[in-house]
């Protein structure tokens, strides 16, 4: 029990040190994780233009028992307030999305088939619309939108500070924690920008608790993102398709 | 649920500690620069998400990244913190202190000696005692690990005897699981979907595995194992979801031929529900699934017209685009498609002949 006071005087005199304004009534490990989350999202939510670069991992697990993994990318470039373009490719699909302020724009590149929805003037209220309206989710929309602290924090059974730990060469903030039905991971910059390097999201209400990874790279942020970028380019031949609205509406 | 075990260790907490005041105390928004504090990352390296884009589709398809390529850098931060050639400065002592120095060191070696000599019987002693100490240790720890892994070596065995036993009744059950599957319309379901909090990866990730001959190939002789199926006349060779008619000496992929039942369902197959009716599709052919005759029989698989409304992830091959007014269809024989986004993925329904 010695060890874990030490624990909790070392976490909790650090956070006295760093951020006076916390409640230190809360348990320390909850309390760590929580102002990791929220220095995070605070970040985030700040940047008004980037560009990162994902890896992304998922499985697919069969009912015959195999459990498989497939591997995709995706680069994102984000201009608050209105615009955005995500490129994604996966080992199953490879799709293109635009945001321009008026308009979202889809392509499914293998299928040649793209869609188009008339867009909010804003990226949160954009995501939160088509969602709605159309079921239709953004890679990473959670991550890029305003209220993504309380996206994280809400529904929390418990948490766990997991240590320093390596992604790709940075050290980060390995954090866990979990809802009733997933557990996260995330690696957050342990310098001075607090940015996301890592995301491991199991869902283990599911059978074979398949898991997502997300390896976030080449952050840039101050990225050149002229409004052409966010000009959806449709492949020559490609057929249009409307949206099927939000199953049960 | 169970919370996973947390082996935190006070060094990693301490380290975590000290790393968070550093974090609070963010000002910098230039993530490159703060990160470039940490060593190089330099050299180009574009990387390209549609890489992965595979086959077909999109001709307009582009690379991701359309800025200035940037570096991959995955040790960018380890140059500085361990570079700066710690070595190089303590391997150049000046000449003249070496020679004097040397002289001083060999009248000391020699005094030293004697002190070490004893100094060493002294530890060798010492380190004897530790080595029994440590061996009786080491001993008893073995024991204790070795307990531990007959105890494990008994808990797997007894599990996995009990899986055993648990597979071995599964499949028992399997033939009346099947019978329930049909009357429940639940037979076809080859993978479980899972909700990605994105829902950005399709939703049909068995067609993965598919990949099957393409309309119009020619085979020279038929796979191992085939079944022969007779409609209107004309025999027709299934394998695992293909169809193949006699041409000359050789054997031409076809489309599935309405009407056919075989005994054998494709390995690959997504479930589709039309007005409460399960079918099951695969490579272009929607199949019904028929009860088996008796309880000592299997089920069978039928080959039926596309069902109006059945929605499906990919069109059967040989589809065509067609414009109707101002719509895109694809046409597949005499039967239409409308794609549709269904989410963020493209799916293609079965509809009635557009009217121009």
């Amino acid at each position: 029990m010695a060890f874990a006071a030490l624990r909790r005087a070392i976490i909790s005199s650090a956070l006295v040190a760093g951020l006076p304004s916390v409640a230190l009534a809360a348990d320390p490990e909850t309390l760590t994780v929580d102002v990791l989350m929220r220095r995070m999202a605070e970040t985030l939510v700040g940047l008004q233009a980037f560009s990162v670069h994902v890896e992304k991992t998922f499985d697919d697990v069969l009912v015959t028992g195999p459990r498989l993994q497939y591997s995709g990318a995706m680069d994102i470039e984000l201009r608050r307030p209105d615009r955005f373009n995500v490129s994604y490719g996966d080992d199953l699909s490879a799709k293109e999305v635009w945001y321009d302020g008026e308009r979202l724009v889809v392509v499914d590149l293998r299928a040649g088939v793209y869609g188009e929805l008339p867009a909010e003037p804003t990226i949160d209220a954009t995501i939160d619309a088509v969602a709605e309206k159309y079921d239709v989710r953004l890679p990473l929309g959670e991550l890029f939108s305003s209220d993504l602290y309380s996206t994280f924090s809400e529904g929390v059974d418990d948490r766990m500070y997991v240590g320093l730990h390596d992604v790709n060469g940075v050290a980060a903030h390995h954090v866990w924690f979990d809802t009733a039905t997933t557990q996260y991971q995330f690696w957050i910059d342990s310098g001075e920008v607090p940015l996301p390097l890592k995301v491991v999201i199991t869902y283990v209400d599911e059978p074979g608790e398949p898991q997502t990874t997300y390896v976030f790279s080449d952050w840039d942020l101050k990225a050149d993102l002229p409004d052409d970028l966010f000009e959806p380019e449709i492949p020559g031949g490609a057929a249009r398709a409307s949206f099927l609205p939000r199953s049960g509406d | 649920m169970a919370i996973p075990s947390r082996p935190l260790s006070a060094l990693r907490i301490a380290a975590g500690a000290v790393a968070l005041l550093f974090a609070f105390s963010l000002v910098a928004v230039d993530y490159a620069e703060a990160r470039k504090r940490g060593g190089g990352g330099g050299g180009g390296g574009g990387r390209s998400a549609q890489r992965y884009s595979g086959g077909g589709g999109g001709s307009g398809a582009r690379t991701a990244n359309r800025s200035a390529p940037r570096a991959p850098s995955a040790s960018r931060n380890r140059g500085g913190d361990f570079g700066g050639g710690i070595g190089t400065k303590q391997r150049q002592p000046q000449q003249g202190d070496r020679a004097a120095g040397r002289q001083q060191q060999a009248g000391e070696r020699q005094a030293s000696r004697a002190d070490a000599s004893a100094g060493r019987q002294e530890n060798r002693t010492q380190r004897t005692d530790d080595r029994s100490q440590n061996r009786g240790d080491r001993q008893g720890e073995r024991t204790e690990r070795t307990e531990s892994r007959q105890e494990n070596r008994t808990e797997r065995s007894d599990t996995r005897q009990q899986e055993r036993t648990e597979r071995t009744e599964s499949r028992q059950e399997t033939r009346q699981q099947i019978a329930d599957d049909i009357a429940d319309g639940d037979y076809w379901d080859n993978h479980y979907d899972y909700h990605d909090d994105d829902f950005w990866d399709d939703d049909d990730a068995a067609w993965a595995f598919f990949g099957g001959l393409a309309l119009g190939a020619f085979i020279v002789s038929l796979p191992p194992r085939y079944e022969t199926v007779v409609v209107q006349g004309t025999p027709y060779y299934y394998a695992d979801g293909t169809y193949y008619v006699q041409s000359g000496s050789q054997y031409v992929v076809t489309a599935p031929p309405v009407g056919a039942t075989v005994e054998h369902a494709p390995t690959q197959v997504t479930n589709v529900y039309v007005d409460g009716e399960e079918y099951g599709y695969s490579n272009g052919a929607y199949y019904d699934v028929k009860p088996p005759a008796d309880e000592n029989s299997d089920p069978t698989f039928e080959v039926v017209a596309p069902p109006k409304g059945a929605s499906v992830p990919r069109l059967p091959e040989g589809a065509e685009k067609k414009q109707v007014g101002d719509v895109d269809f694809y046409k597949v024989g005499d039967t239409w498609y409308q794609p549709f986004y269904s989410g963020s993925s493209v799916v293609y329904v079965v509809v009635d002949e557009p009217k121009a």
